[in-house]
């Protein structure tokens, strides 16, 4: 009788839906990540954002507030994947910092307060930085020097080392921290804007190989990090590598190269007075390259890219900027 | 064999690399490290040109040239890479299989606009130990230059006396057991009467160096051509690291022997030229 309760419970905890509470729903990516899930209809989706304007069915909230210890009281869940990191480099500094790190940090702790079993954080390639001393496929032990090649906030590559820093705070806490490559989808990220210009400023005599990787192949990412047991600092890439000229050249875009000084005080010039989107600090991403190694995240899961650069391509094509601007 | 025949064999070798590179590029994709088909086959005949015309190279001892997977390690000089480029236009033409090596540049030649791409495009890779040990497990072949920027830019007065290698290439070699083709190239110390480093003007310019000819810079760019020296590459016998110990005494004393092997393939080569143009 009891060996057929326990086989029982086990099935039902086996069938019972994990609960997972996703940061940054309401963000482009965290949308087409909760509608990914919601179709496999194994998952119950929790959602907090900083953005409040909108209203959604499942709950909103801050992740500075303290009321979002409430859902973790009031459910229970299983894994966390953190996406809710503001990236607007318009957005103040300080107001980027204060929300990317203490939101964060409060984050964890409540992971590992309510012992939460899984936190996926997603963070980026780039916090390795563009250098010509990099290794041409960086992998997971290089340190993050995208401040000290870039001016630009470094708030993003603080963030990565405050999770990384709960492997040994919180080591019941299965922590999984994700640097993909420039993700391609229908997303507002720099690299689709940067794509999507009609004339992508380029800088004259360099051509830096670049990797790009379709927002289908990071969600199947996601997945694999939800349903497997990992942990761990993983690079992720998409189909391959490939010379931003070329990338360029079948996107079908002219690019306009500028030698560096120009582009230098030209952009930071635009940037100085709002007139342009494209931040300053990153123009040496478009002189060397910053290219990740994903053996490890390969050899612990099946992943592989199912998207090539000719879907990256036609999704670029598709995404509404690029509709608008043709 | 005469230059005609030499030229005609040279094609079709060219030609087929060539499709290999771009059939490669086709199935498996671009090359992560930046070589690219095109780049290839654009500057493909002029390096051929400078190969076969220009520098006239000759090959010594081509039966040491492995088959296989090896590293290759060669005297650098000359002030401008010319050296690296005549190597391995040599390895591709002169041995079977051809085989295109995977130079290791510095880290200020990316820094280059257009000359950067252009060596990533031909094969050159930063020389950082994990690009190495990324290119070992691609099966790739490997040419080095351990002088470093202290050896290409040596003046006329210390030619031929090879500058201490640096022993990066010899802890990877014992890493990978993979063997060691001792190289020697006479000819490219003459091509830059360079008779002296002005690292104040180097410094300024951001360059690793500046060398001060009887022409450059009195003449302008027209003084940084090089001479038209006849180059001769002479390949030693490979030398197998495989089981030596890799703690610093051990490698210390290999890297000796390999630059010892060098230098007295060097006094060969120079014991058997009959001028610098000839």
């Amino acid at each position: 009788m009891g060996a057929k309760q326990e086989k029982r419970d086990f099935l039902v905890s086996k069938m019972r839906k994990k609960t997972i509470l996703i940061t940054g729903h309401l963000g482009h990516l965290g949308r087409y990540l909760c509608q990914s899930l919601e179709e496999e209809g194994r998952y119950l989706l929790l959602g907090i954002d900083h953005d409040q304007q909108f209203s959604s069915p499942k709950q909103k909230g801050n992740l500075l507030h303290k009321s979002i210890e409430e859902m973790f009281l009031s459910n229970s869940i299983d894994s966390v994947i953190h996406l809710d990191l503001i990236h607007d480099p318009k957005e103040d500094w300080t107001k980027r910092n204060i929300y990317n790190l203490a939101g964060t940090n409060h984050l964890l702790h409540l992971c590992s307060k309510y012992k939460i079993k899984k936190f996926i954080f997603l963070s980026t390639a780039n916090v390795y930085g563009p250098s010509p001393k990099n290794p041409q496929l960086i992998s997971e032990i290089e340190p993050l020097l995208a401040t000290a090649y870039s001016s630009g906030p470094d708030d993003l590559v603080k963030s990565d080392l405050l999770v990384s820093s709960f492997f040994w705070k919180s080591p019941q806490l299965e922590i999984v921290i994700l640097r993909p490559c420039h993700i391609i989808g229908p997303l507002e990220n720099g690299i689709v804007h940067y794509l999507s210009m009609k004339r992508p400023i380029t800088i004259l005599g360099f051509d830096p190989m670049i990797q790009l990787i379709h927002i289908d192949d990071l969600i199947q990412v996601f997945k694999y990090c939800l349903n497997k047991k990992i942990k761990g600092i993983f690079n992720i890439r998409g189909p391959g590598e490939i010379s931003l000229h070329r990338f360029l050249q079948q996107l079908g875009k002219t690019p306009f190269p500028l030698p560096t000084m120009v582009a230098k005080t030209l952009m930071t010039t635009l940037w100085n007075l709002q007139l342009s989107d494209f931040p300053p600090y990153e123009l040496p991403y478009l002189q060397y390259p910053c290219m990740v190694d994903d053996s490890l995240f390969r050899s612990k899961t099946p992943y592989t890219p199912q998207k090539g650069f000719s879907e990256i391509i036609s999704c670029l094509d598709d995404h509404p900027l690029n509709q608008l601007k043709s | 064999m005469n230059n005609a025949t030499k030229i005609s064999k040279y094609n079709v070798i060219i030609d087929q690399q060539l499709e290999h590179f771009f059939h490669k590029q086709r199935v498996e994709g671009y090359d992560p490290f930046g070589l690219d088909a095109e780049i290839l086959k654009f500057w493909g005949p002029w390096i051929k040109s400078l190969y076969l015309l220009y520098h006239r190279c000759q090959v010594h001892k081509k039966k040491n040239i492995p088959s296989h997977q090896a590293i290759y390690v060669a005297n650098h000089s000359g002030q401008i890479p010319m050296d690296a480029l005549m190597i391995i236009f040599s390895r591709i033409v002169e041995a079977d299989p051809p085989v295109l090596l995977r130079t290791m540049v510095d880290y200020w030649v990316p820094q280059l606009p257009f000359i950067g791409r252009l060596v990533s495009g031909c094969g050159g890779v930063v020389g950082t130990p994990e690009n190495f040990r990324q290119l070992i497990r691609r099966g790739e072949s490997i040419l080095v230059f351990p002088e470093g920027v202290k050896g290409i830019t040596k003046t006329i007065f210390q030619r031929y006396r090879l500058k201490p290698f640096t022993k990066g290439f010899m802890r990877l070699a014992v890493e990978s057991k993979i063997p060691i083709v001792p190289i020697a190239l006479v000819g490219a110390e003459e091509q830059f009467f360079s008779l002296m480093d002005c690292q104040f003007l180097a410094k300024l310019l951001d360059l690793p160096a500046f060398p001060l000819t009887p022409s450059f810079p009195l003449l302008g760019l027209g003084g940084a051509l090089p001479m038209p020296t006849k180059y001769h590459i002479i390949y030693g016998s490979p030398m197998d690291f495989s089981k030596a110990p890799a703690d610093e005494v051990h490698i210390e004393r290999n890297v000796k022997l390999v630059q010892n092997e060098i230098q007295s393939l060097l006094k060969w080569g120079l014991s058997r030229r009959k001028g610098i143009f000839w």
